[in-house]
């Protein structure tokens, strides 16, 4: 079993990922300074396991065997296993100020627990069995699981299987006695680079004709056939640096997200969790959807403390912090953050039972947690910009402030109050540029479904008949 | 005397828990014999909360004639604390701001 953060670092050497990063394969990714950030990020949901002041959310009591598990591989029981999962995400962002990518995994096995059930209720298959032994060993193991749904997609006007080239979605091309073989890519995969396995769903729903693309099946990311294609990101140059330059020197900027390509990866039968049961594909993507769009307050409500701490401190740190409209922004920040947070937290504290007995969030409070995060953190990130002033955009290298020919300059000309060393002023704004810019915003923006995709849950959710009739009987309208 | 420890998961403490443990640890010096809440093999539970919701007080199993203390901030002081602890009085400070 993998027990702490070493450990975990240790399993990804001996696993052996196959990753491009800039056009070159990756020896080792624990020691690539482009990914060293991302498993720094991911080893803490590890290592904060371990910790007895924070096991009460980083753990939790496996419904299959009764042992104590990461959280990260729980089936959710109660709606109180729903809001530990938020706080939970919110305790890591304020250790990582970043994304920590497990929470995708998670989803991806709680989406897939519930729907195998429904699948085997409907159809007579076996699904379920299979996924709950997959699922102890993952417990047992405490491996990290990445969540794959996304397909490259192609041109999205037509289906995958009218698709020029199919491989722009991930479908099955052959079935064997032994299990099936599969090929095609997923795309945007957070932490899939330095993940274990990787649970591999449909990325919408599938209709006749579509069948081989109805696939649902658990993969090592080892396994011959797979390579990763890490993408870039702002400023990632700095990760090859050190020292203040970088913000965030210890953990990434976001998840650290890669395309993966199969080709012909063979799985067997009893890594099959769907196979061309279209039926249910658009209940599993809602499913996933749903569980994914409940973190988001929770994740970057957590991020948001950092950033709000940061700014308050840049501008005390500028003399600025008693000045009424910087106070006023200060709240908003909060009001924002804690905004989200709350949608989060109502989503899970209204969740429900399914038939297979595990918890699911309020689908509608759910996308509402996520259709704020679009928004909101943009206007955290801008308020942050306003009271760290221009100087984030334009201040010198770190060397400039260590060289002999320009350090006094620096010190003493970008310098703030008496009392705070130039040097962590330069620190505390590169926080915020690192925080507050680039990908971390495309991030809350599309990660677990774009702005639209949660307006057209909304339309399906509100249920506008009832409020329609709520509207006529106060009116007056008898039709 | 064997107590047991339990944190809150510590999502959004108002102040160091960790840090106030340590202190109640030194004071109680070696009269106390601090044990983890999983051992079970304890007389007293120290219940160690970041803030007034007292999230493990919710879900605690605790077999009967055990006490349970749960502080919720560090106003009180870790000598307080211990001697509280010591004497089994146990008053009720889940509600103390």
């Amino acid at each position: 079993m993998i027990k702490s953060g070493d450990d975990y670092i240790k399993s990804l050497k001996e696993w052996g990922n196959v990753v491009y990063y800039n056009g070159q394969l990756v020896d080792d990714i624990t020691t690539h300074q482009g990914l060293i950030p991302h498993i720094n990020s991911a080893a803490q949901t590890y290592e904060m396991a371990l910790q007895p002041e924070y096991e009460d959310l980083m753990t939790a009591t496996s419904h299959l065997t009764g042992e104590k598990i990461n959280r990260f591989t729980h089936i959710h029981q109660s709606p109180d296993d729903l809001v530990k999962k938020v706080k939970m995400l919110r305790l890591l962002a304020h250790q990582t100020g970043s994304c920590f990518q497990r929470c995708v995994g998670c989803d991806a096995l709680n989406a897939t627990y519930m729907t195998t059930y429904d699948i085997d209720q409907e159809h007579g298959t076996e699904y379920h069995a299979r996924l709950v032994e997959y699922l102890r060993m993952i417990q047992a193991e405490n491996l990290m699981v990445a969540g794959g749904m996304t397909d490259p997609k192609g041109d999205r006007s037509k289906p995958p299987s009218q698709q020029a080239d199919k491989d722009v979605f991930l479908h099955v091309t052959e079935k064997r006695d032994d299990g099936i073989i599969i090929r095609g890519a997923k795309a945007h995969q957070t932490g899939a680079a330095n993940s274990h396995e990787i649970l591999l769903m449909p990325t919408q729903t599938m209709r006749t004709g579509d069948e081989d693309f109805a696939v649902v099946c658990a993969v090592p990311l080892n396994s011959p056939g797979i390579l990763q294609i890490f993408g870039r990101q702002t400023n990632e140059e700095r990760k090859f640096e050190s020292g203040l330059d970088i913000g965030n020197a210890v953990y990434g900027l976001v998840g650290g997200e890669t395309l993966v390509v199969f080709e012909d990866v063979f799985v067997p039968w009893e890594r099959v969790f769907m196979c061309g049961e279209i039926d249910f594909t658009g209940l599993l993507v809602e499913r996933f959807a749903t569980l994914h769009r409940q973190n988001y307050g929770g994740c970057k409500g957590g991020v948001s403390d950092v950033l709000i701490g940061a700014t308050a401190l840049v501008a005390e740190y500028q003399g600025t912090d008693r000045a009424s409209h910087i106070r006023d922004k200060i709240a908003e920040m909060i009001h924002l953050s804690e905004t989200i947070y709350s949608c989060s937290i109502a989503c899970s504290a209204m969740g429900s039972q399914t038939p297979c007995q595990s918890y699911y969030p309020d689908p509608l409070l759910a996308n509402c947690a996520k259709h704020n995060v679009t928004r909101h953190i943009y206007e955290i990130a801008r308020l942050a910009h306003d009271i760290a002033g221009g100087i984030m955009a334009t201040m010198p290298f770190e060397a400039d402030l260590k060289s002999e020919a320009t350090g006094s300059y620096v010190e003493k000309l970008l310098a703030g109050v008496a009392g705070v060393p130039t040097e962590n002023r330069l620190r505390i704004l590169r926080l915020i540029e690192n925080m507050s810019g680039g990908t971390a915003l495309v991030e809350s923006m599309h990660g677990a479904g774009s702005p639209q995709s949660q307006k057209v849950m909304y339309q399906r959710l509100s249920k506008m008949d009832m409020k329609k009739e709520l509207a006529k009987r106060l009116a007056g309208i008898t039709d | 005397m064997k107590i047991g420890v339990k944190f809150c998961g510590g999502c959004d403490p108002v102040y160091d828990r960790v840090e106030y443990f340590e202190s109640i640890k030194e004071a109680a010096g070696d009269h106390l014999d601090w044990v983890s809440y999983d051992s079970s093999a304890f007389e007293t539970l120290l219940v160690i909360n970041g803030c007034g919701r007292a999230c493990p007080l919710k879900e605690l199993k605790i077999k009967p004639g055990r006490a349970v203390i749960s502080l919720t901030n560090k106003t009180i002081t870790p000598e307080r604390v211990t001697d509280i602890i010591l004497n089994h009085t146990v008053p009720d400070t889940r509600y103390r701001s």
